[in-house]
């Protein structure tokens, strides 16, 4: 479900059912990345910022964000930068499955063959998120480019 | 990894800070995008629990309830965890409570449970027999996993009601696996399609929701209400 809408609508039920400030917050973020489509890579400082909150909501912040890359939503991707050991330079990037699997393994093995434990995969990694809206809106118009 | 890639992305907090902000992601993250099934039913499994207790410190509020009000009681409360939860749902027929999600891996993970008000063992056994496992039920790596949960509200108390339960289905030669230290939670192993089927898990819930104040005070209202007759 990466419609705008269909996003939108079921949001506002599961806010009016539940009274659950992520659910709340989801839609909040929802409207921004409506609001400004060229807007892609997000981190939660950035979303944080767009959305003109304190830092001392980031809890939910931090859910909200979470909640809109899953089912049924996925109106999000999140990636996460794996760093070295000093936090200088990016060694690669894992996608969401890659990190799930590392948490569920609770350790991970880079692309160097070096085994990371679970606390310092967590220690070196830092997510960002991709707003998949505006990926699927391209997607849509080549598709009636090629048909026309 | 590119210096514009770099550039493009400010490193924002690691999610070891992350999970220090949100202390619920770590849960939050199984519930919404779990690395595997078992993850996925697990967390359900501790969210019910903890929405019974919840529940049953307010059973007061309950006695007078049916079936499908306690039921829509609950979905709220795991509507709050669970975006993808349905009272009524089309699986095969309409289940009580239908959870759906995608795991990390995109693949969809199902989960069914049916509901019953404890008006007996005979009642709730269809609910499991005839309902769950003879229509709900499907079987898979992804999909083999429910749960029966039924509200008790009587005055002998869910603990009475639970060994009905498993005495009676262990009358059925039905094994009754890793009974909890207080017997109000077990689970046992089925194969559909009358037993040539595929293999299908069921977790066993009860919520006591019995409070002899509230039945005390209803029982005066229906008094008051005869005399007004």
């Amino acid at each position: 479900m990466n419609n705008v809408a269909q996003v939108k609508e079921l949001l506002e039920k599961l806010v009016k059912s539940t009274e659950s400030p992520v659910y709340a917050v989801c839609d909040q973020i929802v409207s921004y990345l409506e609001h400004h489509p060229q807007q892609r890579n997000l981190t939660i400082g950035g979303l944080r910022a767009a959305l003109n909150r304190s830092d001392q909501e980031d809890n939910v912040l931090i859910q909200s964000a979470f909640t809109l890359v899953s089912h049924p939503f996925q109106a999000l991707e999140v990636r996460y930068k794996l760093y070295d050991k000093q936090i200088e330079d990016v060694l690669e990037e894992l996608n969401h499955s890659t990190y799930m699997q590392a948490v569920s393994e609770q350790h991970f093995i880079d692309d160097e063959g070096n085994d990371i434990a679970i606390d310092d995969l967590n220690a070196r990694v830092f997510p960002y998120f991709i707003s998949l809206f505006r990926l699927c809106e391209e997607v849509e118009v080549q598709a009636s480019i090629r048909g026309s | 990894m590119s210096d514009l890639m770099n550039a493009l992305v400010p490193a924002g907090n690691s999610m070891k800070d992350l999970l220090v902000i949100a202390v619920e992601l770590e849960e939050m993250l199984n519930r919404r995008t779990p690395a595997s099934y078992n993850v996925f039913v697990k967390q359900i499994d501790k969210d019910l629990n903890n929405i019974i207790s919840i529940t049953e410190s307010g059973r007061q509020h309950h006695l007078e309830k049916g079936e499908d009000a306690i039921t829509e009681h609950i979905i709220v409360q795991l509507k709050r965890d669970y975006s993808s939860v349905h009272h009524d749902a089309q699986h095969g027929g309409h289940c009580d409570i239908y959870i759906e999600t995608k795991g990390s891996d995109g693949s969809l993970y199902k989960w069914i449970m049916e509901a019953k008000l404890w008006k007996g063992f005979e009642y709730v056994y269809g609910g499991l027999n005839k309902q769950l496992l003879g229509s709900y039920a499907v079987g898979g790596v992804n999909n083999c996993k429910g749960g029966i949960i039924f509200y008790s509200q009587i005055a002998s108390g869910a603990s009475y009601a639970m060994k009905e339960w498993y005495q009676g289905l262990e009358a059925k030669g039905i094994v009754i696996n890793n009974k909890r230290e207080d017997s109000l939670r077990f689970d046992t192993a089925h194969k559909l399609n009358s037993g040539t089927g595929s293999d299908f898990y069921v977790n066993h819930y009860c919520v006591d929701l019995y409070h002899a104040p509230t039945e005390a005070k209803l029982d005066r209202a229906q008094v008051k209400a005869d005399k007004k007759d």
